[in-house]
């Protein structure tokens, strides 16, 4: 095998006119070659619009090979004006098109999805208007987004055979008995349907869960589809619980509950790559399920918990998702939306570098990866540059792999070679390529994607694992303009491997990748891990910043992890700040101002119990599940709680409603003024 | 599940060394706790004791009373290990199985022979179950079964490796089974375990159905395939047979709370059912073996307990494997009701459709034919009387007694 880098095949590779999607258009190549990807197979994928409806969008292409799915409302399809994310599905040959010519129709951006087989759409699915739902005063719908969540868990139902779950969309689920799925892909169930299947197969009083279940289409074994239900220990059960789980004997009134279980398949890609599609559609489905509820003559209120995280985006609050969050928040109208989001669990994991150039050290610094064995999945790094106006050449890159030869010189302004491949007889090994991210993130992108080092697939390519070196050159790349507050410097490259871990029960393979400095001091004097940063580190590999990509936007509550018995913060809860982006050079101006989670709260029972307890998949079971998965809900739960009793959402009265309540929750010290870097310290003093 | 495994009541006693405090009553299993007679040393010693004090002369006793023939109450002079081969006979000698050739192959049948009470016994046929094999492709279509739940593999896999020997600790955690409260409720469902597992491996061993092993080099099974059939599963049916005959014992003791509703009934027979698709979770069975073992099980348990109690009635089954859908999973409410202890009339596709089936026809005749249909059932009776097993009725007696409450629950 002879290893050489060459240029990347013009289709992907032409600075006049790049693709809208680089990754997409390497997708969109790969699968072309695959025999089970017809031109004729759906992707769904997420459009980023400008100044045009989706129905203005149809009307311009091929009606067979373009869907509008069910969750948009006719006047959500003839919504034109500014910028609006809806998600589609595409088929292959178009896809392939508009990823090179979308610009002219007003798609500013594609994130793509996944493919979906002909027979799990439902071509003819169509909007149906929701009906208006009265609740009791004091009431508050509880919205959840997950995977895995057993709807029929007796903490969600009011009686026997009478659930809290107004509306379940199960997005994997198959059509089941001749029953026409209301969606475009899975099958949605409101309150009368899954009240139906709780009393089919009731047998004296007790449910019989994996029949009810298999009704559902969430237990499914037959259809290769992973099925998280049927698990002891399900992740949506239990953050559902968590949130709002209530004992089934109380027949709670005032917190009915609607819900979207992603595919399995979006769960287990733990970049997060496949998941914005699917996303847009839960949260689109949610917010004309969210409208339905009123009390008296207004909306009730409605708390959404999405406790999904990932390490890699902008990190600087203009990335799709967080405008995919605030879309929802912004649909809101009168009604109160609270969004909570996890931090995310990888302070520690070695996912996250930032590399500046000061005045005094203006020498290549080398960012070292280490690609662990047996990785069947691929491995992406994704290096930002700071934000202009238009592209600048901020630094130079060239990458050394395991064994075999340096990668030729990346630019960093668009001019010349994009793209450079290291490839061998097989095929692609790894790739490096630059392409420039529209407003309003408007910064460049540099990523360095790892074919699998391992595959069961004869001649697969596969990349050498082990010890990969990137060097970063600086060029226009200005000196660090020193932290102002708790932010970060501007003018740095900020770094991220993306998450790429086998979740239990999963089965992708992958393993995750992670970044090593010799300056990285993992422990403590005492020999437990470090949480937070040293003190003038000079390690490039940080915690400070390594907050989830999905929870860096200014309107979601971001909810950090706890260690109750201990009261500290759980080692493993990532960090903010946000990468600042600012118009100005000397940093006034921040387009955002988070500084990290805005609160924490119980994760782990205590250093030796990690996790708490919560409701199991099936009914009466209890499990442990730790992690900012598990400390977002209960902060969820306590929101509803304050606007159950007419308050106004403020994190500082949460941070006094978690004393008061005693339920187990930390009061947290959110006085976020005057504390030092880094900024994981200000959630380490947690008051008794 | 093999005989050794149980072959004497004694294993299910000893299933009970795992709860750590009961491993005395493992004693059962042989004498060697009394250290007779196997001990040399014990031997010797005994042999220089009765010299020591044997003397002469030998004194006869001439008023031995001698024990009345063919009486039960003999039963309680005699070990648990003895009485399992009186128990084992017992039911034995009153079926047969044959393997006539059918339409779709062969028929695998188990008929009672009941002897008529006439001066020559005359011996009657009465089928109890009959199996037929699915279709290749059935089994091949269910390899997706298979292949998916092996995802769970993790999640099950203590349950699995403690079933792999008597499942009767599981059950125990639902009625309240103890060596010392119910002996003869344990010795009872071991002498129907021994039974079924003959029965199971003829109907294996003449529809010889192979294992998903053997369509897939990609299975791995999580614990060694046995060698004998997959269909129907032996586990299932030794799950449903334990199950239905701890409940008729529960529901014939009249006994609150037993009898007041069908919690301990759907509980045993949830147990059961987990304890079949961990079978397939550990890769050595398809959901139709789970299918067809149930529905012997349930059918069994039937007839020992018709046996036990010299009754001239029994529900009869038939498995129909050409009719199984290979894109169902087991469901085991598709056969049985278990707060009525009912058998369905017939089972089809979708668990739907067997709500309240065949309830407008007679009972004792066959389920009137229709699409789909993979297993009916009829009660069979027998007219005239016939010889019943006084041992079996005792032993059913005495299991009976150990569920009703000393005081006859007539306290609080």
């Amino acid at each position: 095998m002879v290893m050489r880098w060459i240029e990347t095949p013009p289709a992907i590779n032409a600075p006049a006119h790049p693709p809208l999607d680089a990754l997409l258009a390497a997708r969109l190549q790969l699968h072309a070659d695959r025999p089970e990807t017809p031109d004729n197979a759906w992707w769904s994928v997420m459009l980023d619009l400008r100044d045009v409806s989706l129905e203005d969008l149809a009307a311009q292409l091929p009606a067979q090979d373009f869907l509008i799915p069910s969750v948009y409302s006719p006047v959500d399809r003839q919504a034109a004006q500014g910028r609006r994310l809806v998600a589609v599905f595409i088929r292959h040959k178009l896809l392939l098109e508009l990823n090179e010519t979308g610009r002219t129709l007003g798609i500013v951006a594609i994130k793509d999805g996944m493919i979906h087989p002909d027979d799990m759409i439902d071509l003819d699915a169509r909007f149906v208007d929701p009906t208006p739902i009265q609740l009791d005063k004091k009431s508050v719908v509880m919205a959840v987004i997950d995977d895995g969540i057993a709807i029929a868990n007796n903490v969600f139902r009011d009686g026997v055979c009478s659930s809290r779950v107004a509306f379940s969309w199960v997005m994997a689920a198959g059509r089941g008995h001749g029953e026409s799925a209301p969606e475009t892909i899975g099958r949605s169930f409101d309150k009368a349907k899954i009240d139906r299947y709780l009393t089919q197969h009731t047998y004296c009083d007790l449910l019989d869960e994996a029949a009810f279940y298999h009704e559902t289409g969430q237990i499914d074994f037959q259809n290769g589809e992973f099925s998280p239900v049927s698990l002891r220990r399900s992740h949506g059960t239990h953050i559902a619980a968590v949130a709002a789980g209530h004992p089934m004997e109380e027949g709670l009134q005032t917190r009915p509950m609607i819900c979207v279980s992603l595919p399995p398949r979006v769960t287990a890609d733990t970049t997060g790559q496949s998941s914005f599609p699917a996303i847009a559609l839960a949260l689109q489905s949610l917010h004309h399920q969210a409208s339905r509820f009123r009390i008296g003559d207004k909306p009730a209120p409605v708390v959404l918990n999405f406790s999904f995280g990932n390490y890699s985006g902008p990190h600087d609050g203009t990335g799709e998702i967080e405008a995919l969050f605030q879309q929802f928040l912004d649909q809101a109208g009168a009604q109160v939306r609270q969004l909570v989001l996890p931090a995310g669990n990888g302070n520690l994991t070695q996912t996250h570098a930032e590399v500046t150039f000061p005045d005094d050290d203006r020498k290549t610094k080398t960012l070292t990866l280490q690609d662990p064995t047996d990785d069947r999945t691929a491995t992406h790094i994704q290096m930002w540059m700071p934000r202009t106006q238009k592209a600048e050449n901020f630094v130079t890159l060239s990458v050394c792999p395991p064994v075999g030869p340096t990668s030729p010189v990346l630019k960093t302004d668009g001019s010349g070679v994009l793209s450079y491949d290291l490839v061998d007889e097989q095929g692609m090994l790894a790739r490096l390529s630059y392409s420039r991210a529209p407003d309003p993130i408007g910064r460049g992108l540099v990523t360095l994607t790892l074919a699998p080092n391992s595959s069961l697939t004869k001649n697969a390519p596969t990349a050498p694992a082990g010890q990969w070196t990137v060097a970063v050159t600086p060029d226009e790349i200005a000196p660090p303009n020193g932290a102002k507050g708790l932010f970060l410097p501007l003018n740095s490259v900020q770094v991220w491997v993306r998450r790429d871990e086998t979740l239990p029960g999963f089965d992708p393979g992958g393993r995750q990748a992670q970044l090593d400095d010799r300056n990285y001091q993992r422990f403590g004097k005492y020999g437990l891990p470090l949480a937070t940063d040293p003190m003038g580190t000079k390690s490039l590999v940080r915690r400070a910043g390594s907050l989830s990509g999905f929870a860096c936007g200014a309107s979601p509550i971001v909810i950090g992890g706890a260690i109750a018995k201990q009261l500290e913060v759980s080692p493993y809860s990532a960090s903010g700040p946000i990468t600042p982006v600012s118009e100005h050079a000397d940093g006034t101006d921040p387009l955002t101002t988070r500084t990290g989670p805005n609160a924490v709260a119980r994760a782990d029972d205590s250093l030796i119990l990690s996790g708490i307890i919560s409701a199991g998949s099936h009914s009466g079971s209890f499990v442990r599940l730790s992690g900012t998965s598990v400390a977002a809900p209960g902060i969820a739960r306590l929101l509803a709680d304050e606007l159950s009793d007419g308050l106004k959402p403020d994190l500082q009265k949460i941070a006094g409603g978690v004393t008061r309540t005693g339920q187990g929750f930390i009061p947290v010290n959110l006085h976020l003024t005057n504390l030092p870097y880094p900024i994981l310290e200000p959630f380490g003093h947690v008051d008794p | 599940m093999s005989t050794e495994d149980y072959g004497a009541p004694s294993a299910a006693f000893a299933a009970f060394a795992a709860f750590g405090n009961s491993a005395a009553f493992a004693a059962f299993g042989g004498q060697a706790a009394f250290g007779m007679p196997e001990n040399p040393v014990l031997a010797e010693a005994l042999l220089r004791s009765r010299d020591g004090v044997v003397g002469n002369p030998l004194h006869i006793h001439d008023k031995v009373p001698a024990l009345h023939e063919n009486d039960v109450a003999n039963l309680t002079l005699l070990s648990p290990d003895v009485r399992s081969s009186l128990w084992l006979s017992e039911l034995g000698s009153r079926v047969a199985i044959t393997a006539p050739k059918h339409k779709d192959g062969v028929k695998a049948s188990l008929w009672k022979l009941a002897m008529m009470e006439e001066d020559i016994p005359r011996v009657e046929t009465r089928e109890v179950i009959s199996m037929t094999r699915p279709s290749e492709q059935t089994f091949r279509e269910q390899m997706k079964w298979v292949a998916g739940y092996a995802d769970i593999r993790t999640d099950r896999a203590a349950e699995i490796l403690s079933q792999v020997a008597s499942p009767v600790p599981f059950y125990a955690t639902i009625s309240f089974l103890d060596p010392a409260r119910t002996p003869f409720t344990l010795e009872l469902l071991q002498a129907g375990l021994r039974f079924a597992n003959f029965v199971e491996m003829q109907m294996k061993y003449i529809l010889a159905v192979k294992r998903p092993i053997e369509y897939s080099p990609q299975v791995q099974p999580m614990i060694p395939t046995p060698n004998h059939g997959a269909l129907p599963s032996g586990h299932a049916t030794e799950a449903f047979l334990t199950a239905r005959l701890l409940w008729k014992l529960l529901r014939a003791s009249g006994q609150s709370p037993y009898s007041d509703n069908g919690y301990w009934g759907e509980m045993l027979m949830r147990t059961a059912s987990r304890i079949a698709v961990n079978r397939t979770v550990a890769g050595v069975h398809f959901p139709v073996d789970s299918a067809a073992g149930s529905l012997l099980g349930l059918t069994l348990a039937d007839l020992i307990s018709s046996e036990c109690q010299g009754n001239t009635e029994w529900t009869a089954s038939k498995f129909i494997g050409t009719e199984f859908d290979w894109n169902s999973d087991f469901n085991w409410h598709a056969l049985y009701d278990a707060e009525h202890d009912k058998q369905k009339r017939r089972s089809v596709w979708n668990s739907d459709d067997t709500q309240d089936e065949g309830l407008d026809e007679e009972d004792d005749v066959w389920a009137k034919e229709k699409e789909h249909v993979w297993a009916k059932t009829r009660i069979q009776r027998l007219e005239g009387p016939c010889i019943t097993s006084k041992p079996l009725n005792w032993l059913w007696t005495k299991a009976l007694a150990e569920w009703r409450d000393p005081n006859n629950g007539t306290k609080g």
